[in-house]
Protein backbone atom coordinates (compact mmCIF):
# COMPACT_ATOMS: atom_id res chain seq x y z
CA UNK A 1 0.00 0.00 0.00
CA UNK A 2 3.00 2.26 -0.44
CA UNK A 3 2.02 3.99 -3.70
CA UNK A 4 -1.13 5.57 -2.29
CA UNK A 5 0.40 8.83 -1.12
CA UNK A 6 0.42 9.99 2.46
CA UNK A 7 -2.15 8.45 4.75
CA UNK A 8 -4.48 10.79 6.62
CA UNK A 9 -4.15 8.84 9.80
CA UNK A 10 -2.43 5.72 10.95
CA UNK A 11 -2.03 3.46 13.94
CA UNK A 12 1.62 2.59 14.46
CA UNK A 13 2.24 -0.55 16.50
CA UNK A 14 -0.59 0.22 18.89
CA UNK A 15 -1.44 -2.04 21.83
CA UNK A 16 -4.30 -1.74 24.29
CA UNK A 17 -4.43 -3.94 27.35
CA UNK A 18 -7.32 -4.55 29.72
CA UNK A 19 -7.52 -6.58 32.89
CA UNK A 20 -5.09 -7.07 35.73
CA UNK A 21 -1.36 -6.84 35.34
CA UNK A 22 -0.89 -10.53 36.08
CA UNK A 23 -3.65 -11.53 33.65
CA UNK A 24 -3.57 -9.03 30.80
CA UNK A 25 -6.07 -9.20 27.95
CA UNK A 26 -4.77 -7.70 24.73
CA UNK A 27 -7.68 -6.03 22.97
CA UNK A 28 -5.16 -4.71 20.46
CA UNK A 29 -1.71 -6.19 20.03
CA UNK A 30 0.82 -4.31 17.87
CA UNK A 31 -1.89 -3.08 15.52
CA UNK A 32 -0.66 -1.03 12.56
CA UNK A 33 -2.64 0.26 9.63
CA UNK A 34 -3.10 3.44 7.62
CA UNK A 35 -6.14 5.13 6.11
CA UNK A 36 -5.72 6.74 2.69
CA UNK A 37 -7.99 9.29 0.99
CA UNK A 38 -10.47 7.73 -1.45
CA UNK A 39 -9.90 4.22 -0.14
CA UNK A 40 -11.94 1.89 2.03
CA UNK A 41 -10.26 -0.41 4.48
CA UNK A 42 -12.42 -3.15 5.97
CA UNK A 43 -11.73 -4.59 9.40
CA UNK A 44 -13.36 -7.98 9.94
CA UNK A 45 -13.34 -10.44 12.80
CA UNK A 46 -15.62 -12.07 15.33
CA UNK A 47 -17.13 -10.34 18.34
CA UNK A 48 -14.46 -9.75 20.94
CA UNK A 49 -11.65 -9.80 18.39
CA UNK A 50 -10.79 -6.14 19.01
CA UNK A 51 -12.51 -4.47 16.07
CA UNK A 52 -14.37 -1.96 18.17
CA UNK A 53 -11.28 -1.34 20.32
CA UNK A 54 -9.49 -0.32 17.13
CA UNK A 55 -12.34 2.09 16.35
CA UNK A 56 -12.23 3.52 19.86
CA UNK A 57 -8.49 4.03 19.67
CA UNK A 58 -9.01 6.00 16.49
CA UNK A 59 -11.84 8.01 18.05
CA UNK A 60 -9.64 8.81 21.08
CA UNK A 61 -12.04 7.11 23.44
CA UNK A 62 -9.17 4.85 24.42
CA UNK A 63 -5.55 5.84 24.59
CA UNK A 64 -2.92 3.36 23.44
CA UNK A 65 -0.87 1.63 26.14
CA UNK A 66 1.88 1.31 23.59
CA UNK A 67 2.48 2.64 20.08
CA UNK A 68 1.43 5.87 18.39
CA UNK A 69 -1.52 7.37 16.59
CA UNK A 70 -0.37 9.46 13.63
CA UNK A 71 -2.47 12.24 12.11
CA UNK A 72 -1.12 13.52 8.80
CA UNK A 73 2.26 12.14 9.69
CA UNK A 74 2.58 13.66 13.17
CA UNK A 75 1.99 11.77 16.40
CA UNK A 76 -1.11 12.98 18.21
CA UNK A 77 -0.42 13.73 21.87
CA UNK A 78 -2.93 13.67 24.68
CA UNK A 79 -2.62 17.31 25.67
CA UNK A 80 -2.53 19.24 22.42
CA UNK A 81 -6.09 20.58 22.38
CA UNK A 82 -5.82 22.48 19.14
CA UNK A 83 -4.53 19.45 17.26
CA UNK A 84 -7.19 17.32 18.93
CA UNK A 85 -9.98 19.60 17.77
CA UNK A 86 -8.67 19.50 14.21
CA UNK A 87 -8.43 15.74 14.53
CA UNK A 88 -11.98 15.41 15.85
CA UNK A 89 -13.45 17.31 12.95
CA UNK A 90 -11.35 15.31 10.50
CA UNK A 91 -12.30 11.93 11.92
CA UNK A 92 -15.99 11.10 12.30
CA UNK A 93 -17.86 7.98 13.25
CA UNK A 94 -21.04 6.22 12.14
CA UNK A 95 -22.37 3.83 14.77
CA UNK A 96 -23.93 0.41 14.59
CA UNK A 97 -27.28 1.14 16.15
CA UNK A 98 -29.14 3.84 14.25
CA UNK A 99 -31.85 3.75 16.91
CA UNK A 100 -29.51 4.65 19.77
CA UNK A 101 -27.22 7.03 17.86
CA UNK A 102 -29.79 9.83 17.59
CA UNK A 103 -31.25 11.80 20.47
CA UNK A 104 -34.99 11.03 20.64
CA UNK A 105 -35.87 14.48 22.01
CA UNK A 106 -34.37 16.46 19.15
CA UNK A 107 -35.39 16.98 15.53
CA UNK A 108 -33.29 15.88 12.58
CA UNK A 109 -32.55 19.53 11.87
CA UNK A 110 -31.07 19.91 15.35
CA UNK A 111 -28.89 16.83 14.88
CA UNK A 112 -27.35 18.28 11.75
CA UNK A 113 -27.20 21.87 12.96
CA UNK A 114 -25.19 21.12 16.08
CA UNK A 115 -21.99 19.87 14.42
CA UNK A 116 -22.20 22.83 12.03
CA UNK A 117 -22.43 25.30 14.94
CA UNK A 118 -19.51 23.70 16.74
CA UNK A 119 -17.15 23.16 13.87
CA UNK A 120 -18.09 25.99 11.50
CA UNK A 121 -18.95 28.87 13.84
CA UNK A 122 -18.62 31.37 10.97
CA UNK A 123 -21.89 30.34 9.32
CA UNK A 124 -25.06 32.40 9.86
CA UNK A 125 -28.54 30.88 10.13
CA UNK A 126 -29.32 30.97 6.41
CA UNK A 127 -25.99 29.44 5.50
CA UNK A 128 -26.46 26.73 8.10
CA UNK A 129 -29.87 25.86 6.74
CA UNK A 130 -28.46 25.69 3.23
CA UNK A 131 -25.73 23.38 4.53
CA UNK A 132 -28.32 21.10 6.18
CA UNK A 133 -30.36 20.94 2.98
CA UNK A 134 -27.24 20.02 1.05
CA UNK A 135 -26.31 17.31 3.55
CA UNK A 136 -29.74 15.72 3.44
CA UNK A 137 -29.73 15.78 -0.35
CA UNK A 138 -26.31 14.18 -0.33
CA UNK A 139 -27.65 11.21 1.66
CA UNK A 140 -30.70 11.13 -0.65
CA UNK A 141 -33.35 12.24 1.80
CA UNK A 142 -35.97 14.93 1.22
CA UNK A 143 -34.80 17.96 3.28
CA UNK A 144 -38.21 19.63 3.59
CA UNK A 145 -39.76 16.44 4.85
CA UNK A 146 -36.92 15.36 7.10
CA UNK A 147 -35.86 18.48 8.98
CA UNK A 148 -38.82 18.83 11.35
CA UNK A 149 -39.04 15.10 12.08
CA UNK A 150 -37.95 13.28 15.21
CA UNK A 151 -35.84 10.10 15.09
CA UNK A 152 -38.74 7.81 16.03
CA UNK A 153 -40.61 8.87 12.89
CA UNK A 154 -37.84 7.48 10.70
CA UNK A 155 -37.03 3.96 9.54
CA UNK A 156 -33.73 2.30 10.43
CA UNK A 157 -32.27 3.00 7.01
CA UNK A 158 -33.31 6.65 7.14
CA UNK A 159 -31.78 7.04 10.59
CA UNK A 160 -28.52 5.56 9.39
CA UNK A 161 -28.54 8.06 6.53
CA UNK A 162 -29.00 10.85 9.10
CA UNK A 163 -26.01 9.47 11.06
CA UNK A 164 -23.94 9.58 7.90
CA UNK A 165 -25.13 13.13 7.11
CA UNK A 166 -24.20 14.18 10.64
CA UNK A 167 -20.73 12.71 10.21
CA UNK A 168 -20.35 14.54 6.89
CA UNK A 169 -21.46 17.88 8.40
CA UNK A 170 -17.97 18.76 9.61
CA UNK A 171 -16.26 17.97 6.28
CA UNK A 172 -14.36 14.98 7.63
CA UNK A 173 -11.48 13.28 5.90
CA UNK A 174 -11.90 9.96 7.66
CA UNK A 175 -15.11 8.10 8.49
CA UNK A 176 -15.07 5.14 10.84
CA UNK A 177 -18.20 3.06 10.31
CA UNK A 178 -18.65 0.39 12.98
CA UNK A 179 -21.11 -2.25 11.70
CA UNK A 180 -23.26 0.43 10.03
CA UNK A 181 -25.59 -2.04 8.33
CA UNK A 182 -25.78 -4.98 10.71
CA UNK A 183 -29.10 -3.83 12.17
CA UNK A 184 -30.69 -3.12 8.80
CA UNK A 185 -32.59 -5.32 6.36
CA UNK A 186 -30.76 -6.70 3.34
CA UNK A 187 -32.71 -4.52 0.97
CA UNK A 188 -31.97 -1.34 2.96
CA UNK A 189 -28.38 -2.42 3.62
CA UNK A 190 -27.52 -2.14 -0.04
CA UNK A 191 -28.58 1.50 -0.15
CA UNK A 192 -26.35 2.41 2.78
CA UNK A 193 -23.36 0.55 1.33
CA UNK A 194 -23.84 2.29 -2.02
CA UNK A 195 -24.05 5.62 -0.21
CA UNK A 196 -20.77 4.96 1.63
CA UNK A 197 -19.16 3.97 -1.66
CA UNK A 198 -20.34 7.15 -3.36
CA UNK A 199 -19.20 9.36 -0.45
CA UNK A 200 -15.78 7.80 -0.55
CA UNK A 201 -15.43 8.44 -4.28
CA UNK A 202 -16.97 11.92 -4.42
CA UNK A 203 -15.45 13.39 -1.25
CA UNK A 204 -12.15 11.47 -1.34
CA UNK A 205 -12.87 10.13 2.12
CA UNK A 206 -10.80 7.52 3.85
CA UNK A 207 -13.23 4.91 5.14
CA UNK A 208 -12.67 2.33 7.83
CA UNK A 209 -15.50 -0.18 7.51
CA UNK A 210 -15.76 -2.44 10.55
CA UNK A 211 -17.96 -5.50 10.20
CA UNK A 212 -18.35 -9.19 10.73
CA UNK A 213 -20.17 -9.53 7.44
CA UNK A 214 -17.40 -10.43 5.04
CA UNK A 215 -19.55 -10.32 1.93
CA UNK A 216 -20.43 -6.67 2.53
CA UNK A 217 -16.77 -5.94 3.30
CA UNK A 218 -15.92 -7.24 -0.13
CA UNK A 219 -18.65 -5.07 -1.62
CA UNK A 220 -17.27 -1.79 -0.27
CA UNK A 221 -13.58 -2.28 0.54
CA UNK A 222 -10.36 -1.94 -1.40
CA UNK A 223 -8.26 -3.52 1.33
CA UNK A 224 -9.19 -5.79 4.19
CA UNK A 225 -7.73 -6.74 7.57
CA UNK A 226 -8.74 -9.85 9.50
CA UNK A 227 -8.49 -9.47 13.25
CA UNK A 228 -8.43 -12.16 15.91
CA UNK A 229 -7.70 -11.83 19.64
CA UNK A 230 -6.40 -8.28 19.19
CA UNK A 231 -4.00 -9.15 16.39
CA UNK A 232 -4.35 -8.45 12.72
CA UNK A 233 -3.66 -11.92 11.38
CA UNK A 234 -3.98 -11.25 7.65
CA UNK A 235 -4.32 -8.13 5.51
CA UNK A 236 -4.05 -6.79 1.99
CA UNK A 237 -6.06 -6.40 -1.20
CA UNK A 238 -9.61 -7.54 -0.51
CA UNK A 239 -9.91 -9.97 -3.42
CA UNK A 240 -6.52 -11.52 -2.81
CA UNK A 241 -7.19 -12.11 0.87
CA UNK A 242 -10.65 -13.56 0.30
CA UNK A 243 -9.80 -15.67 -2.75
CA UNK A 244 -6.52 -17.00 -1.41
CA UNK A 245 -6.54 -16.84 2.40
CA UNK A 246 -3.26 -17.85 4.02
CA UNK A 247 -3.96 -17.64 7.75
CA UNK A 248 -5.96 -20.57 9.22
CA UNK A 249 -8.27 -18.18 11.04
CA UNK A 250 -9.11 -16.33 7.80
CA UNK A 251 -9.92 -19.69 6.25
CA UNK A 252 -12.13 -20.63 9.21
CA UNK A 253 -13.93 -17.31 9.03
CA UNK A 254 -14.52 -17.67 5.32
CA UNK A 255 -15.78 -21.23 5.64
CA UNK A 256 -18.33 -20.03 8.20
CA UNK A 257 -19.79 -17.30 6.01
CA UNK A 258 -23.32 -18.28 5.01
CA UNK A 259 -23.15 -19.48 1.46
CA UNK A 260 -26.37 -20.68 -0.20
CA UNK A 261 -24.34 -22.85 -2.57
CA UNK A 262 -23.04 -25.02 0.26
CA UNK A 263 -25.40 -27.13 2.37
CA UNK A 264 -24.50 -27.92 5.95
CA UNK A 265 -22.60 -31.16 6.25
CA UNK A 266 -23.23 -32.97 9.54
CA UNK A 267 -20.57 -35.62 9.07
CA UNK A 268 -17.74 -33.14 8.71
CA UNK A 269 -19.13 -31.08 11.56
CA UNK A 270 -17.72 -32.90 14.61
CA UNK A 271 -14.31 -32.90 13.02
CA UNK A 272 -14.56 -29.19 12.28
CA UNK A 273 -15.47 -28.33 15.85
CA UNK A 274 -12.15 -29.67 17.12
CA UNK A 275 -10.37 -27.80 14.41
CA UNK A 276 -12.16 -24.57 15.33
CA UNK A 277 -10.88 -24.80 18.89
CA UNK A 278 -7.34 -25.55 17.74
CA UNK A 279 -7.30 -22.67 15.31
CA UNK A 280 -8.71 -20.33 17.93
CA UNK A 281 -6.13 -21.33 20.53
CA UNK A 282 -3.23 -21.03 18.16
CA UNK A 283 -4.36 -17.82 16.53
CA UNK A 284 -4.65 -16.17 19.93
CA UNK A 285 -0.91 -16.52 20.59
CA UNK A 286 1.20 -13.45 19.88
CA UNK A 287 2.97 -13.70 16.53
CA UNK A 288 5.71 -11.29 15.61
CA UNK A 289 6.72 -12.72 12.25
CA UNK A 290 5.06 -11.34 9.13
CA UNK A 291 5.04 -13.21 5.84
CA UNK A 292 4.18 -11.85 2.43
CA UNK A 293 1.78 -13.93 0.37
CA UNK A 294 1.83 -11.70 -2.68
CA UNK A 295 1.70 -8.11 -3.84
CA UNK A 296 -0.27 -6.24 -1.14
CA UNK A 297 -1.13 -9.41 0.77
CA UNK A 298 0.42 -10.24 4.17
CA UNK A 299 -0.25 -12.59 7.08
CA UNK A 300 1.19 -13.66 10.41
CA UNK A 301 2.14 -17.33 10.13
CA UNK A 302 1.49 -19.47 13.20
CA UNK A 303 4.66 -20.64 14.85
CA UNK A 304 4.63 -24.42 14.65
CA UNK B 1 -46.84 -36.49 3.99
CA UNK B 2 -47.62 -37.62 7.53
CA UNK B 3 -49.60 -35.35 9.78
CA UNK B 4 -47.80 -32.01 9.97
CA UNK B 5 -46.46 -30.80 13.32
CA UNK B 6 -47.66 -27.33 12.52
CA UNK B 7 -50.45 -26.43 10.18
CA UNK B 8 -51.30 -22.78 9.67
CA UNK B 9 -54.47 -22.04 7.71
CA UNK B 10 -55.79 -18.66 6.55
CA UNK B 11 -53.98 -16.88 9.34
CA UNK B 12 -54.90 -13.21 9.41
CA UNK B 13 -53.62 -10.92 12.13
CA UNK B 14 -54.49 -7.26 12.53
CA UNK B 15 -52.98 -4.64 14.76
CA UNK B 16 -56.04 -2.76 15.85
CA UNK B 17 -55.62 1.01 15.80
CA UNK B 18 -57.78 4.00 16.65
CA UNK B 19 -58.01 5.17 13.07
CA UNK B 20 -58.01 1.82 11.36
CA UNK B 21 -56.47 -1.60 11.53
CA UNK B 22 -53.11 -2.57 10.17
CA UNK B 23 -53.12 -6.00 8.62
CA UNK B 24 -49.76 -7.51 9.57
CA UNK B 25 -50.46 -11.04 8.37
CA UNK B 26 -52.75 -11.64 5.43
CA UNK B 27 -54.36 -15.04 4.93
CA UNK B 28 -51.18 -17.06 5.39
CA UNK B 29 -51.21 -20.88 5.12
CA UNK B 30 -48.31 -23.31 5.43
CA UNK B 31 -47.37 -26.66 7.01
CA UNK B 32 -44.29 -27.92 8.76
CA UNK B 33 -43.67 -31.69 8.65
CA UNK B 34 -42.16 -33.65 11.55
CA UNK B 35 -38.39 -33.14 11.64
CA UNK B 36 -38.51 -30.44 9.01
CA UNK B 37 -36.38 -27.28 9.05
CA UNK B 38 -38.64 -24.55 7.71
CA UNK B 39 -37.28 -21.07 7.03
CA UNK B 40 -39.39 -17.93 6.95
CA UNK B 41 -37.71 -14.93 5.35
CA UNK B 42 -38.65 -11.34 4.76
CA UNK B 43 -37.83 -7.80 5.76
CA UNK B 44 -38.58 -6.25 9.13
CA UNK B 45 -42.25 -5.45 9.34
CA UNK B 46 -43.32 -8.17 6.92
CA UNK B 47 -45.13 -10.11 9.66
CA UNK B 48 -42.76 -13.02 10.23
CA UNK B 49 -42.28 -12.41 13.96
CA UNK B 50 -46.01 -11.78 14.35
CA UNK B 51 -46.62 -15.29 13.01
CA UNK B 52 -44.02 -16.76 15.38
CA UNK B 53 -45.66 -15.10 18.37
CA UNK B 54 -49.14 -16.18 17.27
CA UNK B 55 -48.11 -19.84 17.10
CA UNK B 56 -47.38 -19.90 20.84
CA UNK B 57 -50.26 -17.48 21.46
CA UNK B 58 -47.83 -14.91 22.78
CA UNK B 59 -49.35 -12.11 20.74
CA UNK B 60 -50.88 -9.36 22.81
CA UNK B 61 -53.37 -6.61 22.09
CA UNK B 62 -53.51 -4.62 19.87
CA UNK B 63 -52.65 -7.73 17.83
CA UNK B 64 -55.84 -9.56 16.96
CA UNK B 65 -56.10 -12.92 15.24
CA UNK B 66 -59.12 -12.78 12.96
CA UNK B 67 -61.80 -15.49 13.05
CA UNK B 68 -61.32 -18.10 10.38
CA UNK B 69 -57.62 -18.41 11.21
CA UNK B 70 -56.42 -21.84 12.26
CA UNK B 71 -53.11 -22.76 13.88
CA UNK B 72 -52.91 -26.49 14.48
CA UNK B 73 -50.06 -28.07 16.40
CA UNK B 74 -50.20 -31.87 16.29
CA UNK B 75 -53.79 -31.63 15.15
CA UNK B 76 -54.98 -29.38 17.98
CA UNK B 77 -56.15 -25.84 17.30
CA UNK B 78 -53.92 -23.61 19.42
CA UNK B 79 -56.35 -20.73 19.13
CA UNK B 80 -59.02 -22.64 21.07
CA UNK B 81 -56.92 -23.66 24.08
CA UNK B 82 -58.01 -22.35 27.49
CA UNK B 83 -55.50 -20.96 29.97
CA UNK B 84 -54.66 -24.25 31.69
CA UNK B 85 -54.25 -26.07 28.38
CA UNK B 86 -52.16 -23.20 27.08
CA UNK B 87 -49.77 -23.48 30.03
CA UNK B 88 -49.28 -27.14 29.34
CA UNK B 89 -48.93 -26.53 25.62
CA UNK B 90 -46.26 -23.83 25.72
CA UNK B 91 -42.69 -25.04 25.98
CA UNK B 92 -43.85 -28.69 26.05
CA UNK B 93 -45.03 -28.70 22.44
CA UNK B 94 -43.69 -25.44 21.08
CA UNK B 95 -40.59 -23.76 22.48
CA UNK B 96 -39.25 -20.45 21.28
CA UNK B 97 -35.80 -18.90 21.06
CA UNK B 98 -36.29 -15.18 20.93
CA UNK B 99 -34.35 -12.54 19.10
CA UNK B 100 -31.26 -11.68 21.19
CA UNK B 101 -32.18 -14.65 23.35
CA UNK B 102 -28.79 -14.47 24.98
CA UNK B 103 -30.16 -11.51 26.92
CA UNK B 104 -33.25 -13.41 28.03
CA UNK B 105 -31.45 -15.24 30.84
CA UNK B 106 -31.98 -13.88 34.32
CA UNK B 107 -28.73 -12.15 35.31
CA UNK B 108 -29.05 -12.84 39.05
CA UNK B 109 -29.69 -16.58 38.84
CA UNK B 110 -27.22 -19.34 38.08
CA UNK B 111 -27.66 -21.38 34.93
CA UNK B 112 -28.75 -24.36 37.02
CA UNK B 113 -31.50 -22.35 38.67
CA UNK B 114 -32.88 -21.28 35.30
CA UNK B 115 -33.15 -24.89 34.16
CA UNK B 116 -34.79 -25.78 37.46
CA UNK B 117 -37.40 -23.04 36.96
CA UNK B 118 -38.52 -24.53 33.66
CA UNK B 119 -38.44 -28.15 34.81
CA UNK B 120 -40.27 -27.41 38.06
CA UNK B 121 -42.97 -25.35 36.38
CA UNK B 122 -43.81 -28.21 34.03
CA UNK B 123 -43.70 -31.22 36.34
CA UNK B 124 -42.60 -32.48 39.72
CA UNK B 125 -38.86 -32.86 39.86
CA UNK B 126 -36.30 -32.73 42.66
CA UNK B 127 -33.40 -30.32 42.63
CA UNK B 128 -30.92 -33.15 42.14
CA UNK B 129 -32.87 -34.69 39.26
CA UNK B 130 -33.20 -31.28 37.65
CA UNK B 131 -29.47 -30.75 37.91
CA UNK B 132 -28.82 -34.08 36.27
CA UNK B 133 -31.25 -33.32 33.46
CA UNK B 134 -29.75 -29.84 33.01
CA UNK B 135 -26.26 -31.31 32.71
CA UNK B 136 -27.58 -33.70 30.08
CA UNK B 137 -29.16 -30.83 28.14
CA UNK B 138 -26.01 -28.72 28.31
CA UNK B 139 -24.10 -31.65 26.90
CA UNK B 140 -26.36 -31.55 23.84
CA UNK B 141 -25.15 -28.04 23.07
CA UNK B 142 -21.57 -28.92 23.98
CA UNK B 143 -21.26 -27.01 27.23
CA UNK B 144 -19.46 -28.49 30.25
CA UNK B 145 -21.70 -29.27 33.26
CA UNK B 146 -19.48 -27.06 35.46
CA UNK B 147 -21.19 -24.13 33.77
CA UNK B 148 -24.36 -24.89 35.75
CA UNK B 149 -22.93 -22.91 38.64
CA UNK B 150 -22.02 -19.92 36.47
CA UNK B 151 -24.02 -16.74 36.13
CA UNK B 152 -25.00 -15.55 32.64
CA UNK B 153 -22.43 -12.73 32.61
CA UNK B 154 -19.65 -15.28 33.04
CA UNK B 155 -20.56 -16.94 29.74
CA UNK B 156 -19.87 -15.61 26.24
CA UNK B 157 -22.71 -14.54 23.95
CA UNK B 158 -22.55 -17.72 21.91
CA UNK B 159 -22.54 -19.83 25.04
CA UNK B 160 -25.55 -17.99 26.47
CA UNK B 161 -27.38 -18.53 23.20
CA UNK B 162 -26.66 -22.25 23.38
CA UNK B 163 -27.84 -22.35 26.99
CA UNK B 164 -31.15 -20.78 25.96
CA UNK B 165 -31.51 -23.41 23.25
CA UNK B 166 -30.78 -26.14 25.80
CA UNK B 167 -33.50 -24.74 28.08
CA UNK B 168 -35.86 -24.73 25.10
CA UNK B 169 -35.20 -28.41 24.54
CA UNK B 170 -35.78 -29.26 28.22
CA UNK B 171 -39.30 -30.60 27.67
CA UNK B 172 -38.71 -32.27 24.31
CA UNK B 173 -40.83 -29.86 22.26
CA UNK B 174 -42.14 -30.98 18.90
CA UNK B 175 -41.50 -27.60 17.34
CA UNK B 176 -38.71 -25.14 18.03
CA UNK B 177 -39.34 -21.59 16.86
CA UNK B 178 -36.21 -19.52 16.40
CA UNK B 179 -36.75 -15.82 15.73
CA UNK B 180 -33.47 -14.38 14.44
CA UNK B 181 -31.54 -16.58 16.88
CA UNK B 182 -28.07 -15.63 15.76
CA UNK B 183 -28.23 -12.06 14.49
CA UNK B 184 -26.15 -10.76 17.38
CA UNK B 185 -23.44 -13.39 16.95
CA UNK B 186 -20.48 -13.58 14.61
CA UNK B 187 -20.40 -16.01 11.71
CA UNK B 188 -18.22 -18.70 13.24
CA UNK B 189 -20.38 -18.97 16.37
CA UNK B 190 -23.53 -18.65 14.28
CA UNK B 191 -22.58 -21.60 12.15
CA UNK B 192 -21.57 -23.62 15.17
CA UNK B 193 -25.00 -23.09 16.75
CA UNK B 194 -27.04 -23.75 13.63
CA UNK B 195 -25.12 -26.86 12.71
CA UNK B 196 -25.73 -28.11 16.21
CA UNK B 197 -29.47 -27.46 15.90
CA UNK B 198 -29.41 -29.27 12.58
CA UNK B 199 -27.73 -32.30 14.18
CA UNK B 200 -30.09 -32.21 17.18
CA UNK B 201 -33.29 -32.03 15.18
CA UNK B 202 -32.20 -35.09 13.23
CA UNK B 203 -31.31 -36.88 16.46
CA UNK B 204 -34.33 -35.84 18.54
CA UNK B 205 -36.80 -35.45 15.70
CA UNK B 206 -38.21 -31.99 16.42
CA UNK B 207 -39.16 -29.52 13.69
CA UNK B 208 -37.76 -26.02 13.40
CA UNK B 209 -39.37 -22.79 12.30
CA UNK B 210 -36.42 -20.55 11.54
CA UNK B 211 -36.95 -16.83 11.06
CA UNK B 212 -34.15 -14.69 9.74
CA UNK B 213 -33.26 -12.11 7.20
CA UNK B 214 -29.93 -13.74 6.48
CA UNK B 215 -30.93 -15.40 3.25
CA UNK B 216 -27.65 -17.18 2.57
CA UNK B 217 -27.79 -18.88 5.93
CA UNK B 218 -31.44 -19.78 5.43
CA UNK B 219 -30.79 -21.53 2.13
CA UNK B 220 -27.86 -23.39 3.69
CA UNK B 221 -29.76 -24.87 6.59
CA UNK B 222 -33.47 -25.06 5.68
CA UNK B 223 -35.37 -27.84 3.96
CA UNK B 224 -38.11 -25.53 2.77
CA UNK B 225 -38.40 -21.75 2.69
CA UNK B 226 -41.31 -19.34 2.68
CA UNK B 227 -40.83 -15.75 1.54
CA UNK B 228 -43.01 -13.04 3.06
CA UNK B 229 -43.78 -9.61 1.69
CA UNK B 230 -46.00 -7.11 3.49
CA UNK B 231 -47.92 -9.75 5.41
CA UNK B 232 -48.38 -12.18 2.56
CA UNK B 233 -46.61 -15.45 2.02
CA UNK B 234 -45.70 -14.98 -1.61
CA UNK B 235 -43.62 -18.06 -2.35
CA UNK B 236 -42.98 -21.41 -0.66
CA UNK B 237 -40.71 -24.07 -2.03
CA UNK B 238 -37.83 -26.32 -1.07
CA UNK B 239 -34.65 -24.39 -0.33
CA UNK B 240 -32.61 -25.23 -3.39
CA UNK B 241 -35.49 -24.65 -5.83
CA UNK B 242 -36.42 -21.31 -4.36
CA UNK B 243 -32.77 -20.28 -4.49
CA UNK B 244 -32.03 -21.50 -7.99
CA UNK B 245 -35.41 -20.93 -9.64
CA UNK B 246 -37.22 -18.17 -7.74
CA UNK B 247 -40.64 -17.53 -9.23
CA UNK B 248 -41.71 -14.28 -7.62
CA UNK B 249 -40.10 -11.01 -8.70
CA UNK B 250 -39.54 -10.03 -5.06
CA UNK B 251 -37.69 -13.27 -4.30
CA UNK B 252 -35.44 -12.64 -7.28
CA UNK B 253 -34.67 -9.15 -6.03
CA UNK B 254 -33.95 -10.48 -2.53
CA UNK B 255 -31.33 -12.87 -3.90
CA UNK B 256 -29.87 -10.11 -6.04
CA UNK B 257 -29.41 -7.84 -3.02
CA UNK B 258 -27.02 -10.30 -1.35
CA UNK B 259 -23.39 -9.26 -1.79
CA UNK B 260 -21.29 -12.15 -3.06
CA UNK B 261 -18.18 -13.51 -1.42
CA UNK B 262 -16.52 -14.71 -4.60
CA UNK B 263 -16.83 -14.08 -8.29
CA UNK B 264 -17.88 -10.96 -10.07
CA UNK B 265 -19.03 -8.04 -7.96
CA UNK B 266 -21.70 -5.85 -9.45
CA UNK B 267 -23.29 -2.80 -7.97
CA UNK B 268 -26.74 -3.65 -6.76
CA UNK B 269 -29.28 -0.88 -6.55
CA UNK B 270 -31.37 -0.79 -3.41
CA UNK B 271 -34.97 -1.87 -3.65
CA UNK B 272 -37.47 0.94 -3.92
Amino acid sequence: MSDLGDPIMALDNVSKVFGRADKPVYAARSVSFALHPGRTLALVGESGSGKTTAARLIMREYFPDDGRLLFKGAPLGKADHKALKAYRSAVQMVFQDPFAALNPTHTIRYHLERPLRLHQPGLDGTQRKAAIVELLERVKLDPGQMMPKFPHELSGGQRQRISIARALAVNPEVIVADEPTSMLDVSVRQGILNLLNDMKAELKLALLYITHDIATARYVADDIMVMYAGQIVEWGNVDKVLDDPHHPYTRLLLSAVPDPDRRFDDVRFADELNRIDDIRTQSALPQTEIAQAGDNHFFRPLSA
Amino acid sequence: MSQPVLSVRNLTIDYVGAEGDFQAVKNVSFDIAPGEFFGLAGESGCGKSTIAFAISRLHRPPALIRTGSVIEVNGRNVLELDDAELRRFRWREVAMVFQSAMNSLNPVLTIERQFYDVLKAHGTISRAEARERAAELLKLVDIAPERLDSYPHQCSGGMRQRIVIAICLALNPKLLIMDEPTTALDVVVQREILQRIDVLRKKLGFSVLFITHDLGLMVQVSDRIGIMLEGELIEVNDAQTIYRQPQHAYTKRLWASMPKLHGEQTRVEAMP
